[in-house]
């Protein structure tokens, strides 16, 4: 069975293009061949082959996109050469007036394809069209061709031309970095509005202040894209084990609170009638499981935490990623009941023991009387929703995502000042 | 009315100024200035066709390996030799090189080739914890004799979900490179070893774990 012709049509569907361009200009010769082969065969290894990741490496061990792209610059610079012969030397008056030519015409070309692809772009979103707008920048970038095109038709020469574009940085505008920092700026928001840990937002501060750094480096104010594009990859790499470190022990305490929880919930007397014992097979087995098994897998779990990180289950809760969590509404449990988990649950779930009635009962007592969920669990939806408006326009989150529902729950808001770990 | 000649030797000044004292491009500058030698001494246009001869080619050279240099120097900074080792041979290919459809056609090959490299440069998935976590939680979890069979279960299970694991990542990266096989020498690579948020002993421990398993299964 050939590979999804829906995947290998938006694997191919660009190198067809570029083809039927070569065949609508009548291009030919060796390197428009050399590229109808490439194509051919990766049509045919879509036949051929069912899996799609084995469709992509056996192109990419055959260096297939390399060659058909390879053939294409060759075909398109040959062409480019043809043009401009038949004057009497590379550097006169008439060659001068026709690279000119040639070169405006190929910015007004670049204008007509930035809308098409817009227009393209807009038909595929439908009735969210209007992102278009905010994701493609390229009124700013048709601005910046138009000033090129403005300069090439106001009389001058080639090289005037040429060193007018340096000049004033279009050279370099032309080559998108007039979008990127804009771009580095939305991600930055998107950072701070996600607030999943501290790490992504330096790292797109960090981005942005290198992007001015460079900018203010540069003679024509324009950055240099690839001092930009590895000060970012070293930014990435500085912080990453860092995050790999903060992810790991927000899993180590995520999860010891998960089996405290479980614990000391199948303890109350409803809980083969809730999630997760309800849905068991036989849930009055799987209650007795939990109450049995749960101490023992949260103290391995605890051995596991102390060779990783050399920290106990209540020091887990003591590095900055749980303070984060709850400073910015990550957290799903309320004070109280982490409190009373923490305090309370940990030094007795143990292998062998059992909660005394009084655990049971405020357990049940924080179930029944729905206290057990942060009240403001829904806060990073709102953030990120003010941040998504804030670019794509009023309410528009809102209508394409919905709000999460509103959690039920009479517990209070945390309040960080008074939730002492000294008490723990 | 223009006076083209002036006009290509103010352009050529100005693109050899723009690297002249830039410690990154060093080449390009060099490269520029020949350029620039070139129109300069023209008394008039038709003379610089001869004078440029293959110097544009070469500029494109000079450029290239600047930017290599670049992107050299950062990845050594990271010690990340992969990444370093295409970028040396991108710079030693170019020196040699004197056209600029054959430096693209090395270009797209080396890069092609160093993109390969660093798909089959993975420690997947040896950093993926969850195998070893569960298989030692469900192997040594203090329970009631009750459960212990079947929480061995779910321990075997566990190591051919490992087992399952390294085949699924050697098969899938034959796709790009035949023959390949997981190497556990990688993760010890500061590259890798930096990512691993864990003591020596635990990354020691895991791998001779790891290798015990896929001996015996």
């Amino acid at each position: 069975m050939p590979v999804d012709t829906k995947m290998v049509d938006a694997m191919l569907g660009t190198f067809r293009n570029m083809l039927k361009d070569c065949r609508d200009k009548n291009l030919s010769g060796e390197d428009f061949i050399q590229m109808e082969k490439a194509l051919e065969r990766m049509e045919e290894l879509g036949q051929e082959m069912s899996d799609v990741g084995a469709y992509s490496g056996q192109m990419m061990q055959e260096g297939l996109f390399m060659k058909f792209s390879d053939h294409y610059g060759k075909l398109l610079l040959a062409a480019a050469q043809l043009q401009s012969a038949g004057s009497s030397g590379l550097y006169d008056e008439q060659t001068d007036k026709a690279l000119l030519r040639q070169t405006i015409s190929a910015y007004k070309d670049a204008i007509q394809r930035l809308v098409d692809n817009k227009a393209q772009t807009k038909k595929m979103l439908g009735v969210t069209s209007a992102d278009a707008d905010v994701l493609l920048k390229d009124k700013a970038i048709i601005n910046s061709i138009e000033n090129v095109i403005k300069l090439g038709d106001s009389g001058i020469s080639y090289p005037a031309f040429l060193s007018e574009m340096m000049k004033q940085g279009l050279d370099k505008a032309m080559e998108g970095s007039i979008v990127s920092r804009e771009a580095q700026v939305y991600l930055l928001d998107a950072a701070r509005a996600t607030a999943s840990n501290p790490f992504y937002i330096r790292k797109e501060e960090e981005k942005l202040d290198l992007f001015d750094k460079i900018t203010k480096a540069s003679k024509t104010n324009v950055p240099n894209t690839l001092l930009y594009t590895v000060g970012c990859e070293k930014i990435d790499w500085i912080y990453q084990p860092d995050i790999n470190k903060w992810n790991k022990i927000k899993e180590g305490w995520e999860k010891a609170i998960f089996w405290m929880d479980e614990w000391i919930s199948s303890w109350c007397s409803f809980a083969p009638y809730i999630a997760p014992w309800a849905q068991a097979e036989n849930p009055k087995e799987a209650v007795l499981e939990s109450q049995d098994c749960v101490p023992g897998k949260l103290r391995v779990w605890e051995n596991i935490n102390q060779r990783y990180f050399h920290l106990s289950a209540l020091e887990l809760f003591r590095h900055e990623s749980f303070t984060w969590d709850v400073q910015y509404h990550w957290m799903y449990w309320s004070q109280e009941y982490m409190e009373f988990l923490l305090k309370e649950i940990e030094p007795v779930c143990k292998p062998t023991q059992t909660p005394n009635a009084e655990l049971i009962s405020k357990a049940a007592y924080f179930h029944n009387e729905k206290r057990k969920i942060n009240p403001t669990i829904g806060e990073p939806s709102v953030r990120y929703a003010k941040y998504f408006d804030s670019y794509f326009g009023e309410g528009e989150f809102k209508k394409r995502f919905g709000l999460p529902a509103k959690i039920e729950t009479n517990a209070a808001s945390w309040q960080w000042e008074n939730f002492s770990f000294s008490l723990i | 009315m223009s006076d083209y000649l002036e006009d290509y030797k103010a352009y050529y000044q100005l693109r050899m100024l723009r690297y002249e004292g830039n410690p990154d491009y060093p080449n390009s500058y060099q490269s520029e200035k020949a350029i620039y030698t070139a129109i300069a001494s023209c008394t008039a246009l038709e003379e610089f066709k001869d004078k440029l001869g293959n110097l544009n080619d070469k500029n494109a050279a000079a450029l290239l390996i600047d930017e290599y240099t670049i992107r050299l120097r950062h990845y050594e900074e990271i010690k990340e030799p992969i990444k370093a080792e295409g970028c040396k041979r991108i710079m030693e290919n170019a020196a040699t090189i004197d056209n600029v459809a054959d430096l693209i056609t090395m270009v797209n090959e080396e890069e092609n080739k160093t993109s390969i490299e660093i798909t089959a440069d993975t420690i997947n998935p040896f950093n993926e914890t969850g195998y070893l976590e569960r298989m030692e939680v469900w192997a040594t979890a203090a329970v009631p004799d009750k459960y212990k069979s079947r929480y061995r279960q779910y321990a075997e299970q566990e190591k051919k979900n490992l087992i399952n694991a390294f085949t699924e990542i050697e098969k899938a990266i034959h796709n790009w490179q035949p023959g390949w096989v997981f190497d556990f020498s990688r993760i010890q690579e500061e590259r890798h070893r930096r990512l691993l948020p864990f003591p020596n002993e635990v990354i020691d421990k895991s791998i001779q774990t790891i290798k015990e398993i896929r001996h015996a299964g």
